[in-house]
């Protein structure tokens, strides 16, 4: 089944940054998440010295309240980093994904940078 | 770092053997052991210690008969050394090792060894097979002062087999699998040349278990490719009884798979044990990603009902002296290989 793949990005502020683990959910457009009712957790490797990598394989289309299916959708995510034994958390994120309803279009990917600072 | 700064002088203790032995900072005339049983029941009592070198301190108990576990701290009348509130614990007849552990380096936070360090004397741990989501992590820390025995974790097409194999020759014990947080089924035929090192090392893989990627029913396709190597089911299942109860199913049918009890409440460990028997089921608690108090925080972290260290003294109560030894360390130290029954 296709999927709609987006990388996110992650730079290492700090040398005892020790894992970064991203976590989204998807929800209708304009709607907030419920992280205890749905939620993915993946790590982010690193790709380079200091930056990690993740591509996020996403639906073409998720349901909305009524169950029909929508292919415009709200993608929430933020991170968690592991940083001398303690976790930190990024801030909250919110994008819009857009799925054409034509073939091929959910391959484009979002290369867009997501740069982390304290 | 060193989890055992109250030991049994001489190894696990059995019904004769009454000597503790204090690794610590308080010595000196006054020295004495605060101490009580299972969970602190009255009477508490104390009694004087005996500095006989420099860092090391000694004193007789009694009375041991009938109880599972000491409780105590150390006083020397102006100072006490409670392990940082968290109170030092020992079990009676055998060393509790953890199969289930995390450390992510030296820092200082929950994660960090000494955190780890105070949560495992505040349980009676004597040692833990411990893992990070990146190796390296356990690279850095001073793992025989520690008493961890470190997993390889393995992320299909990013870890090299060579690697594996470095590790293990190294002094890793086993492979560690997260499929939930590594995005790949627990049966993904890439992770086949891993288990085929790890069954020419002998050595088990620990697998999160888990709705999902890491459903057991996947753990148990790759299992079924394996059926020489040992593969556990960390957590038995994190996540809804069915799922719990369906890993057991796969287990009774399945021989080399085998149950890890973090986050069950202490009856479903019971009932785990009942179903498949002693020799399959293998304490571990994932310390110590709630911090140092992680085997006794409040409120409960153990479904929200109970801490480790309460679930123990009932579980631990509840069973024949023989088959509490094996869950609580032995079939872990029996499948990892680790220096015998009763040493870490």
């Amino acid at each position: 089944m296709a999927c709609r793949r987006i990388v996110k990005w992650f730079r290492d502020y700090a040398d005892d940054i020790e894992a970064v683990n991203i976590h989204f959910t998807l929800t209708p457009g304009g709607q907030s998440p419920d992280w205890e009712r749905s939620r993915v957790t993946r790590y982010m490797p690193l790709v380079t010295r200091l930056f990690r990598m993740k591509e996020l394989r996403l639906p073409q289309s998720i349901a909305d309240s009524s169950g029909n299916l929508i292919r415009e959708y709200s993608l929430h995510y933020y991170f968690e980093i592991w940083r001398a034994g303690d976790r930190h958390y990024s801030p909250l994120y919110s994008e819009e994904v857009v799925n054409e309803a034509v073939n091929g279009a959910g391959r484009e990917e979002n290369r867009r940078r997501t740069v982390e600072r304290e | 770092m060193n989890p055992a700064r109250i030991s049994w002088l001489g190894g696990a203790a059995d019904g004769s053997q009454r000597w503790i032995a204090y690794h610590g900072e308080l010595e000196g005339p006054g020295l004495r052991l605060h101490y009580g049983f299972d969970g602190w029941q009255e009477p508490v009592q104390e009694v004087a210690m005996e500095t006989v070198e420099p860092g090391l301190s000694i004193a007789e108990i009694d009375q041991l008969d009938g109880h599972l576990r000491v409780d105590c701290a150390i006083t020397n009348g102006d100072q006490w050394d409670n392990n940082g509130g968290y109170d030092y614990r020992l079990w009676i007849g055998f060393d509790a090792l953890d199969a289930h552990q995390h450390v992510s380096g030296g820092g200082a936070g929950a994660l960090g060894i000494r955190s780890l360090g105070t949560a495992m004397a505040s349980a009676g741990i004597v040692a833990g097979v411990s893992s990070w989501i990146d190796n390296r992590a356990l690279d850095h820390v001073d793992r025989a002062a520690a008493r961890l025995f470190p997993l390889v974790w393995v992320r299909p097409g990013d870890t090299s087999v060579a690697e594996v194999k470095r590790r293990l020759a190294d002094g890793a014990v086993g492979l560690k699998l997260h499929p939930t947080v590594d995005d790949y089924q627990a049966d993904d035929p890439r992770l086949d040349p891993y288990l085929e090192a790890a069954t020419r090392s002998g050595c088990p893989v620990a697998c999160h278990s888990a709705p999902g990627d890491a459903d057991p029913d996947h753990i148990r396709r790759l299992a079924e490719r394996f059926p020489d190597t040992p593969v556990i089911l960390y957590h038995t299942y994190l996540g809804p009884e069915e799922g719990r109860l369906r890993a057991l199913e796969h287990a009774l049918e399945q021989p080399n798979l085998y149950l890890e009890t973090s986050w069950c409440r202490w009856q479903m460990v019971r009932r785990l044990i009942r179903t498949v028997g002693p020799d399959r089921i293998l304490f571990g608690s994932d310390a110590s990603v709630d911090g140092p108090a992680h085997y006794h925080r409040h409120p409960p972290n153990v479904e929200g009902f109970e801490t480790y260290n309460e679930g123990l003294i009932s579980l631990v109560g509840s069973l024949d002296r023989e088959t509490a030894s094996k869950v609580m360390g032995d079939n872990a130290r029996r499948l990892f290989h680790l220096n015998g029954n009763s040493h870490g």
